[in-house]
C-alpha cells in the first residue's frame, strides 16, 4: 500500500518576534541586537529587552547589516547608513516606476 | 563538472598579490551584492566571486588550487586527478559565508573535498555556529524570497513553491534536495512582509526540532497597476471629449471593473480615488488610484482637421499664458 504522508505546516504572517526567536533566526547574539538598536539599525517595539518585539522589516534590515559586514567588510554605522540609503532608493524607485508607466501611456 | 577560472573571475592574473586579490574582490562584492546591486543575475555572480575568493584568499587553498595547474580553461570539463590529495587538511570550513541556500560550485567542493566538517561551512553564514555537538540541537532558521503576482497579492490563496535545500546524508554528503511545499499566500500581503513556516527550516541534531522556514514576499511588477503600500495605481487614458464634457467610463480594478464618473473639465494628471478597491488590510483596505491622462486623437482626414480648426476658432484657449 502506498504510504501517503501528510504534513501539517503552521503558517504565521508578519510574526512578531522575540528577542530569543529574531537571535535564532539571523544566528545573531542578543549582544549584538542591543547593539543594533543602540545604532538605530532597528527600532523594535517595547522599551525594556525583555518584552523586545520584531517584525518583518526589523527582519529584514538585521539581514542586510549582516549581510553588508559580512560580504563588503562594512562597519556598523557604515552599514547602517547604507541601508536607510537603500530603503530611500526604493522608495524613489517605486515613484519612478509610477511616474514611467504615466508616461508611457501618453507615447 | 566544469572547470572554474577563479582568476578569470576575479579579473586578476595568475600572479596577483594578495593585496591584488583582495581590492578585485572588494570591488565585484560591492559590484553584484545582491542587496546593493541592480545588475542581472547580480546573485549568481555574487556567489561566483565569493567562491573565488575564498579559494584565492587562503594560500593553503591557493596552492591547491594551482596544483591542478594552468592548463585548463574556463568551462571546460573538469575531473579530480587521480590520487588527488589538495582537499586534506581543508575541513575547518566553518567561515564560510555563502547564504544559506545554495553553496559553492561542484567543482569546490570536488577540490576542497566533500567530508562531514566541510559541509558544516555550507550551513550558513558562518555566526557562532558549532557543528555536531552531541545534545538536542535546534534547527537552523532559513530564510528565503518568494516572488508573487500582484493578483495573488489581492486574491490571497495556494501557491505550490519549490526551494532548495542543501542536505548532508548519513555519509556526510551534501546535497540540493527540493523541497515542495503549498503555502496559502494570505490576501492582501505585500512585499517585503514575511511568513513564518513552522519547523520547515533546516533539520535539527539529536532529536532537537527544525528550525522555522522564513518566506519573505517579493510582488512583480504589473503590467497595469503600480503599487504604493496598500494603494494601487492605474493611468487612465481619456478622450479631449471625455474630458471637457464628463462622462461615465468602465476602469478595471483587481477585484473585477468598476463604473467610473470623470466630471466635466477634468485635466490630466488629476488623481480620482475608488475607496477601497487596493490591496485588501486591516482595518482599512487600501484605494486605489486612477490618474487621469487625456490622450488627443490624430487629424487624419479633411474632415477630422476641419474640427480641429473649427475648435481653434471658437474655443478661446492659450495653454501657456503663465509661461509669458
Amino acid at each position: 500500500m502506498p504510504k501517503t504522508e501528510m504534513m501539517i505546516i503552521q503558517i504565521e504572517t508578519d510574526p512578531e518576534l522575540t528577542l530569543e526567536e529574531v537571535c535564532q533566526a539571523c544566528q545573531i547574539s542578543p549582544d549584538f541586537v542591543a547593539e543594533l538598536v543602540a545604532y538605530g539599525a532597528i527600532d523594535p517595539k517595547g522599551h525594556t529587552v525583555d518584552v523586545w518585539r520584531f517584525d518583518a522589516q526589523h527582519l529584514r534590515r538585521i539581514r542586510r547589516v549582516l549581510h553588508l559586514q559580512q560580504d563588503l567588510e562594512v562597519n556598523l554605522p557604515g552599514a547602517v547608513l547604507a541601508i536607510d540609503l537603500m530603503e530611500q532608493i526604493e522608495e524613489l524607485q517605486a515613484q519612478v516606476e509610477l511616474l514611467e508607466k504615466y508616461l508611457r501611456t501618453a507615447r | 563538472m566544469e572547470y572554474k577560472d577563479y582568476y578569470k573571475v576575479l579579473g586578476v592574473t595568475r600572479t596577483a598579490t594578495a593585496d591584488e586579490i583582495k581590492r578585485a574582490y572588494r570591488k565585484l562584492a560591492r559590484k553584484y551584492h545582491p542587496d546593493v546591486s541592480k545588475e542581472a543575475n547580480a546573485e549568481e555572480h555574487f556567489k561566483e566571486v565569493q567562491e573565488a575568493y575564498e579559494v584565492l584568499k587562503d594560500p593553503k587553498k591557493r596552492e591547491a588550487y594551482e596544483q591542478l595547474g594552468s592548463q585548463w580553461q574556463s568551462g571546460q570539463e573538469f575531473r579530480p586527478p587521480p590520487g588527488w590529495h589538495g582537499a586534506a587538511g581543508f575541513g575547518d570550513a566553518g567561515d564560510f559565508s555563502s547564504d544559506n541556500l545554495g553553496g559553492f560550485s561542484d567543482f569546490f567542493a570536488s577540490i576542497f573535498g566533500g567530508g562531514q566538517a566541510q559541509h558544516a561551512g555550507f550551513q550558513g553564514r558562518g555566526r557562532g555556529q558549532r557543528a555536531h555537538q552531541p545534545f538536542r540541537q535546534r534547527g537552523q532558521d532559513e530564510h528565503a524570497k518568494i516572488s508573487i503576482s500582484l493578483e495573488e497579492a489581492f486574491h490571497g490563496g495556494n501557491k505550490t513553491i519549490h526551494l532548495q535545500m542543501p542536505e548532508v546524508d548519513a555519509n556526510g554528503q551534501m546535497h540540493n534536495n527540493v523541497k515542495t511545499l503549498k503555502i496559502t499566500i494570505p490576501a492582501g500581503i505585500v512585499s517585503g512582509q514575511q511568513l513564518r513556516l513552522a519547523q520547515q527550516g533546516a533539520p535539527g541534531a539529536h532529536g532537537g526540532p527544525a528550525g522555522d522556514l522564513f518566506l519573505e514576499i517579493d510582488i512583480q511588477p504589473h503590467r497595469l497597476y503600480t503599487l504604493q503600500g496598500h494603494d494601487i495605481y492605474l493611468t487612465l487614458p481619456i478622450s479631449p471629449w471625455e474630458a471637457a464634457l464628463g462622462a461615465k467610463v468602465t476602469v478595471p480594478t483587481l477585484g473585477g471593473v468598476v463604473d467610473l464618473k470623470i466630471s466635466p473639465g477634468s485635466q490630466t494628471g488629476q488623481k480620482l480615488r475608488l475607496k477601497g478597491r487596493g490591496l485588501p488590510a486591516k482595518p482599512i483596505p487600501g484605494d486605489q488610484y486612477v490618474l487621469l491622462q487625456i490622450l488627443t486623437p490624430p487629424a487624419k482626414t479633411d474632415n477630422e482637421r476641419a474640427l480641429y480648426e473649427k475648435m481653434a476658432k471658437e474655443i478661446p484657449f492659450n495653454p501657456r499664458q503663465h509661461l509669458l
